[in-house]
């Protein structure tokens, strides 16, 4: 699950640091509702996550209980529950009683350019007594840098087989490491002399789902290979995958085996 | 993700009648709840659904259903007791981070 690679990457990338549990909340005049979190769980630059702030109430019901965040900096994307859209509210419900925890979760994309933490500036509205209340709060979103020697990993190795004067559908499966790949494109290199036809007799091929491979997702990337008119045995199939990391272009060679072989009567 | 290990202790403590009609483990439900208002905003969640995936898996873990969880949650907007339970729960939970 990649949650738990985001954790363990976090974990490792800021060890010496502390965790954001509990941070010591700020001054805070107006107690009837109370921010547990001024720094939630860290974002790896590039990704996006859904993240949780925690809320005590300290004074009476504050209802009617509306988070959302103000201008967030270039890049930085927010988003809320669909059942909500323009806003979030409690987990349980939209009332924080006198003494009761809850949280809100948010959902954060950080931009692969992010070389710090991102603050982000939540309005917070609710009614107390009766009478309408507006806080505000700064968040600090910690962001760590993805490290891994490899954004991603070509899972497959063998294309199986093919009989001699038939065509076949093939597939490269591509698992993602690093937190976003856009753009993702695959041509053959080197076809060993067998001929390659890409979807919709295009110049190349994507993934299946969308051309984005992110950490944590195995896609595949189909062609066409006729296997008319050549010898059977085995070839070996260079291919050349590219895809775009942030503003950079990336290239991964790699290959795959695929066998021909007779036909069976 | 860690789950939570309850002691046995708690498991043994007293079984609390919910309005309802259906019973529970305060005490346990307290812990869990406590633990896991602070294990929330400590992880970070690829889909929104992935946050009740997760309370689920908890409460499962500890052989806990959803309509009793349920319970509890209604139970703690009128029991001032259950909610410093709970936040007890949390602070020594929390402040630890164990």
């Amino acid at each position: 699950m990649r949650t738990r690679i985001i954790i363990l990457m976090a974990a490792l990338l800021i060890a010496g640091t502390s965790l954001p549990v509990a941070a010591a909340p700020k001054p805070d005049v107006d107690k009837d509702v109370e921010l547990t979190n001024y720094e939630t769980a860290a974002i790896v630059a590039g990704d996006s996550a859904w993240i949780a702030l925690n809320w005590q109430g300290s004074g009476g019901d504050a209802k009617n209980f509306r988070l959302e965040v103000k201008r967030p900096d270039p890049g930085v994307e927010v988003r809320y529950p669909a059942n909500t859209a323009t806003y979030t509210s409690l987990w349980a419900d939209d009332t924080l009683t006198d003494g009761e925890y809850d949280f809100t979760a948010v959902h954060v994309t950080v931009p692969y350019a992010a070389s710090s933490d991102i603050k982000l500036l939540f309005t917070l509205t609710y009614e107390h007594a009766g009478k309408p209340k507006t806080r505000s709060f700064n968040v600090r979103v910690p962001v760590v840098q993805y490290s891994g020697a490899e954004d991603l990993q070509q899972v497959t190795a063998s294309l199986g087989e093919v009989a001699l004067g038939e065509s076949a559908w093939v597939g490269v499966s591509y698992a993602g490491l690093a937190p976003r790949l856009d753009d993702f494109q695959l041509t053959v290199a080197d076809a060993a002399g067998l001929p390659i036809v890409y979807p919709a007799d295009g110049s190349s091929t994507s993934l299946h789902h969308n051309a984005r491979l992110e950490d944590g997702e195995t896609d595949i990337a189909r062609f066409r290979v006729d296997a008319y008119d050549v010898p059977t045995g085995t070839y070996t199939i260079t291919i050349r995958a590219t895809y775009r990391k942030d503003a950079r272009i990336v290239e991964l060679l790699g290959s795959v085996t695929l066998v021909v072989v007779e036909p069976t009567v | 993700m860690r789950r939570i290990q309850i002691p046995t202790g708690i498991i043994a403590a007293t079984i609390l009648l919910a309005g309802c009609g259906v019973s529970y483990d305060a005490p346990l439900l307290s812990s869990i709840e406590g633990r896991w208002m602070c294990d929330v905003q400590r992880y970070t969640f690829d889909e929104v659904e992935d946050i009740q995936v997760e309370l689920d898996a908890r409460l499962a873990a500890n052989s806990v259903t959803s309509e009793q969880y349920r319970a509890f949650k209604d139970d703690l907007i009128d029991s001032p007791e259950l909610r410093e339970t709970v936040a007890d729960e949390f602070t020594a939970y929390c402040d630890t981070g164990s």
